[in-house]
């Protein structure tokens, strides 16, 4: 047996730079639920649906093979079920940077990534979770077994598969780089974050959605997707109902301001602000301690201690909150109408909407005369920390440069809570929404596309002519006029009133994909 | 109306067994064996989904008209499905150029197969060799075991059953051996799914209750995710029948895209309460739902792929599945005191009909000898007087 056999690669000569990929062999079961998630995770991230692969021999880190998966690594990943079939995972390493573990044939050791790598280096442990933007590709053995996989995905309604490129390589899979895995040493396990952020991930998308609203809604967007940015003042007759500092603290640190009202109370504008971040910092609890129990009674739960902790005024609207709450566990008898119109504040409808509807895709399609713009957003921040961005469909995973800049910014939650001090490089930029564009573009035609396709009544149109004698025809209930030349038309939106039926309309997504596509920004 | 239809599960929802029967290949013999609530209708239209994608030759098989009807809405387009015993008779004819043997009329004057003149005439059959489809096979224990010894016979080899024998409503039956011996099915090729895929845990919870213990088809365990209201129990007046039908009509009101089985121990029951539901009066936000009902035997155009209400008879809801389910007026349920086990079977199907939320009604003057069977925890099924 000679040396490499036992320690693999020890007389290879080191790369000369930076590696610009590394490989995570995993099954294709495991990576359907990472891209789900939006997030390469430890085995601790999958609610126990993790099959045994590469991830549990370091829980906590992601392995990433330099040069090639050992044979080892391939067999782990498929060895606990025979209908499970090995992928590898290309992940980009490019602008990644901290503090991670490189194994090398010598032995395992913290090292400062890139500047430490010495190109020996047969595998890095990175601390999860990883965003799945980094993937640059998919590898399956075959292209039957791409063909396979891609169908197999088809059968989830939230496996994005599509979105990333798979390619097959038969080598990669026979012959693997012969390296020890596990390698001996190592870090020891690491408890990872991961629910905070899919639970933010969640409610980021869904303010996105409901992003057209009104200038609430996309200061909302704003303060989600880039909250150390700065942020645009509300216009005066627009009041911050939702408590958008509230918005910027959880996404730039994973925590919600203290829901005592005594305490972290300075942060919230008022008693429903505090009921409300407290009703989310409850349900990412619950989301932590594992979804033990029902979201509705620890909402229920949550009513019941807030209440003690404010003034006589705001307890009666909080008892009959809870006690209409309460009925819908039931075969309550009042009607929609009559629950909105009983309780009017967004903390409350948004709530009431929460018992009423049951995931995120049911919200977005649910419509009532009587919601406002800052009921549906909070309805959406709470729904999207139920769900998480994990259970959320294709459908509302499609809106382009969505995915990239979620994943990215659950991961970089992640991280920040857990301290690794990983830097993931850039930011993806969050996507604007629709009403923000169209106000920056709005003297191009898509503004006027849009209005005519959807047939909204926004349209003013100028007709200049020119000097000469015209001549009404009226006919047929119809008029027109005849005249010598050319008219010139100038048909313009008014801006107002096309935000106005954007905000009352929901745009389908391929609706809103073709505006997106056609405009500027 | 609002439009109900099949939603794909997401990869957090299957449980690994459940992976396991879905990744089954398209070819050879599977059998999968599990509770109500475990997933097995919702693998069988994936694998039906699959075979559609694939534009293959396949058939998916149910046990009546109304899983039938059922299972062809949720689906969506296209799901190429058939009644078993309309389908056999048919292909039976096609390939034996002769109409199957049936035995004179019964009392209600149906004419069941002869399963022993079909043996025969199978068996003098030259090779036929036909490409035979597909078969994805729905609650697959309400078939006769003989109704898959023909099949075997005739040639069809690709089987994929689904099947529970804890839900037979047929005495003409077949149990997880019989099926596993006729398809000459391998061991590795049976799985037995134990999570509760379809019920919330207050649902799951209480059919569990009703579980009559039979081994070859245990309860499934109970959903990770105790998620779900505890069910109720009402007592009202039998003159408050139509605030009943108002507030189950309220309750539909507020989610229309939902689907409401109402499910009557009679046809009387039904009745009076289709009527009370039809004929109400109650202020609602989205007008009046779609009120349908139906009974065993009769082809009515029920409509599962909109939100709504569907009355219907104890003995017509197996292999169904609603949003909710409203037992109506349980208190006129068969039950016999020295054999609790029936009543607790039909419970079991009933509850287990149910998504989210169950409701039972029972009427104040009503008999109480059903309650011997119901649990009496509180944090199991919550009782109230209706008011």
């Amino acid at each position: 047996m000679t040396r490499e056999d036992m320690f693999g690669g020890q007389d290879r000569p080191p790369r000369g730079h930076v590696p610009a990929t590394g490989l995570l062999a995993t099954n294709h079961l495991n990576l359907f639920y990472m891209l789900s998630a939006g997030l390469l995770l430890p085995p601790s991230g999958f609610d126990g649906k993790h099959y045994e692969d590469t991830l549990g021999s370091f829980p906590g880190w992601i392995p990433l093979f330099l040069g090639g998966a050992p044979l080892q690594a391939i067999t782990q990943s498929t060895a606990e079920a025979r209908h499970l079939k090995p992928v590898l995972i290309e992940v980009s390493l490019i602008g990644l940077s901290g503090r991670i573990f490189a194994c090398r044939a010598d032995g395992t050791a913290a090292i400062d990534f890139p500047r430490q790598l010495n190109g020996f280096e047969d595998s890095l442990l990175i601390p999860a979770p990883l965003p799945t933007s980094r993937i640059t590709s998919i590898v399956y053995p075959s292209t039957d077994d791409k063909r396979s996989c891609e169908a197999d995905a088809r059968d989830y309604g939230n496996v994005p598969i599509k979105d990333f490129k798979g390619r097959s390589n038969k080598t990669m899979f026979t012959r693997g780089r012969r390296t020890r895995w596990p390698p001996p040493g190592g870090p020891v396990e690491r408890v990872a974050v991961v629910q905070t952020p899919l639970a933010a991930g969640g409610a980021m998308a869904m303010m996105q959605h409901f992003g057209n609203l009104g200038d609430l809604a996309v200061e909302c967007c704003r303060s989600a997707f880039d909250p150390e940015g700065p942020s645009k003042p509300l216009p005066d007759n627009v009041p911050d109902a939702i408590g958008l500092d509230a918005i910027r603290d959880w996404m730039t640190t994973g925590c919600l301001p203290s829901s005592r009202p005594d305490g972290g109370s300075a942060k919230y504008q008022d008693a429903c602000a505090y009921v409300f971040w407290g009703a989310v910092e409850k349900l990412l609890e619950w989301r932590r301690e594992g979804r033990l129990g029902d979201a509705e009674e620890v909402l229920l739960r949550w009513l019941a201690e807030a209440r003690s902790n404010l003034d006589s005024r705001s307890q009666v609207g909080i008892g009959t909150l809870i006690a209409s709450l309460s009925s819908l566990r039931g075969l309550a008898s009042d009607t929609t109408s009559e629950l909105f119109e009983r309780h009017p504040t967004p903390t409350a409808r948004a709530m009431t909407l929460f018992f009423l509807r049951g995931d995120c895709a049911d919200l977005l399609d649910f419509e009532h005369d009587a919601l406002r713009e800052p009921d549906s957003l909070m309805a959406a921040v709470l729904f999207g920390a139920r769900d998480g961005w994990l259970r959320l469909p294709l459908r509302l995973r499609a809106m382009p440069g969505l995915a990239e800049a979620v994943s990215y910014r659950m991961a970089r939650m992640a991280h920040r809570m857990a301290g690794t001090e990983l830097s993931l490089g850039e930011s993806p930029p969050r996507v604007r929404t629709l009403r923000e564009l169209l106000v920056l573009d709005q003297n191009s035609s898509v503004a006027l596309d849009l209005a005519r396709r959807q047939k909204w009544d926004c349209i003013h149109t100028r007709v200049s002519l020119g000097r000469g004698e015209y001549r009404l025809v009226v006919a047929g209930g119809a008029a027109r006029v005849e005249m010598a030349g050319e008219p010139k038309v100038d048909s313009r939106v008014d801006l107002a009133r096309l935000l106005r039926y954007l905000a009352e309309s929901r745009l389908d997504p391929k609706a809103e994909s073709k505006v997106r596509g056609s405009l500027r920004h | 109306m609002a439009k109900r239809k099949f939603e794909l599960p997401g990869i957090q929802d299957l449980s690994k067994e459940q992976e396991a029967a879905r990744a089954f290949p398209k070819e050879g013999r599977h059998l999968i064996v599990g509770g109500p609530g475990t997933g097995k209708s919702v693998l069988a239209l994936i694998r039906a989904r699959r075979h559609s994608r694939d534009d293959d030759d396949y058939l998916f098989l149910v046990f009546n008209h109304l899983l039938d009807r059922a299972s062809g809405q949720l689906f969506g387009d296209g799901l190429n499905s058939r009644t078993w015993d309309k389908w056999f008779r048919e292909m039976f004819r096609e390939t034996a150029k002769e109409t199957v043997p049936r035995h004179p009329p019964d009392h209600r004057g149906y004419r069941a197969i002869d399963w022993d003149g079909v043996n025969e005439i199978v068996h003098a059959l030259p090779e036929v060799g036909a490409d035979f489809p597909y078969l994805v096979i729905d609650e697959g224990q309400d078939m006769p075991s003989e109704f898959y010894a023909s099949l075997v016979n005739l040639g069809f080899a690709r089987f994929f059953v689904v099947a529970d024998q804890n839900q037979q409503i047929t005495e003409a039956n077949s149990n997880r051996q019989d099926i596993q011996n006729i398809l000459d099915i391998d061991t590795e090729d049976v799985i037995e799914l134990r999570a509760n895929y379809r019920n919330r845990y207050p649902v799951a919870r209480l059919a569990r209750e009703f579980y009559t213990g039979d081994p070859a088809s245990p309860p499934p365990d109970l959903p990770p995710e105790s998620r779900g209201a505890v069910p109720q129990l009402f007592s009202y007046r039998p003159e408050d029948i139509e605030k009943v039908a108002t507030r189950i009509l309220r309750f539909a009101d507020r989610d229309p895209r939902q689907l409401i089985g109402v499910i009557a121990p009679s046809n009387t029951v039904r009745e009076r309460y289709f009527d009370a539901l039809r004929t109400s009066d109650a202020k609602l936000d989205n007008g009046m739902p779609s009120v349908n009902t139906y009974y065993m035997g009769e082809r009515a155009a029920v409509a599962f792929d909109e939100g709504g209400i569907l009355v219907i008879n104890a003995q017509a809801c197996k292999g169904l599945e609603f949003d909710s389910v409203v037992l109506a007026d349980i208190d006129e349920h068969y039950h016999r005191r020295d054999d609790r086990d029936i009543a607790k079977r039909l419970f079991y199907v009933m509850v287990a009909r149910a998504r989210e939320r169950v409701f039972m009604f029972q009427k104040q003057n009503g008999s109480n000898r059903i309650e011997e069977i119901l649990p009496s925890d509180s944090n199991l099924l919550q009782r109230e007087v209706f008011r």
